[in-house]
């Protein structure tokens, strides 16, 4: 299986689209350390959902590209980030404490891709290769 | 995935090991809170090393949360240290920016033991 796409509600759906971000990322070769990087990525931006959105929607896909890696896209229709710029800067908080941990984020894979509306919602894709 | 079983507290010598399991969830934690915490009450305070050895993925909120814990310990006198993070773990929580300046970590349960017999 290469694509596995999941409903997002609660803490342990969280959970579970990391773990297998994890193993999708094992099967497609990655190193643990960078399989552990992928999980977690995957993990703050799902959390992201649970606390801004309530719900959303996780995607993960197996890239037999060249180079092969995870593809993991992570969307909801919640209230979208008014500012995406500033939410990409380090330190900045809007909700807890940790903020949106999106800087972070974008450190822990190879390629980040963010659109949000707000209003209307936030896409965020993640991919990490071999 | 969030069936942990029961938490299980182990004494080594005088110190007391605490056996972390994934995912670092709210409920887990919580119930490990209350045990670690009724245990320290009960047998006093002493040096206590949490095995995050199985712990595979760690997001800046689950360390938030533990950080909860092991500072709720060492508000009632206990010595604590953090054992066994994975390199992947370790190397995303700097990524992620997280604050590491509460805790002592050690590579191993055996070394944090050892540091925290020492004076």
């Amino acid at each position: 299986m290469n694509v596995r796409r999941m409903r997002i509600q609660a803490t342990p759906d969280a959970a579970t689209a990391s773990v297998v971000a994890r193993d999708f990322a094992q099967q497609a070769g990655l190193s643990s350390a960078a399989a552990a990087a992928l999980a977690t990525a995957t993990s703050e931006l799902t959390t992201n959902i649970l606390k801004y959105a309530g719900t959303g929607w996780v995607t993960l896909r197996k890239l037999d590209t060249e180079r092969p890696g995870v593809e993991v896209v992570v969307e909801d229709r919640g209230p979208g980030i008014a500012d995406v710029e500033l939410a990409m800067r380090d330190h900045v908080s809007t909700g807890g404490t940790l903020g949106l941990g999106l800087p972070g984020t974008k450190r822990l894979v190879d390629e980040f891709e963010i659109r949000s509306q707000e209003g209307a919602g936030t896409w965020v894709r993640i991919a990490k290769y071999r | 995935m969030n069936g942990e079983g029961r938490v299980v507290l182990q004494r080594v010598g005088k110190a007391l090991l605490v056996p972390v399991q994934g995912p670092v969830t709210g409920s887990g934690l919580n119930e490990l809170r209350r045990e670690l915490l009724a245990h320290l009450e009960r047998e006093g305070a002493r040096n206590v090393v949490f095995d995050l050895s199985g712990i595979e993925v760690m997001d800046a909120d689950d360390f938030a949360r533990l950080r909860q814990v092991v500072q709720s310990a060492s508000l009632m006198g206990a010595h604590v240290m953090l054992a066994g993070i994975q390199p992947g773990v370790a190397a995303g929580l700097v990524l992620l920016d997280a604050d590491i300046s509460w805790m002592r970590g050690a590579l191993t349960v055996e070394r944090a033991l050892k540091a925290l017999e020492e004076p």
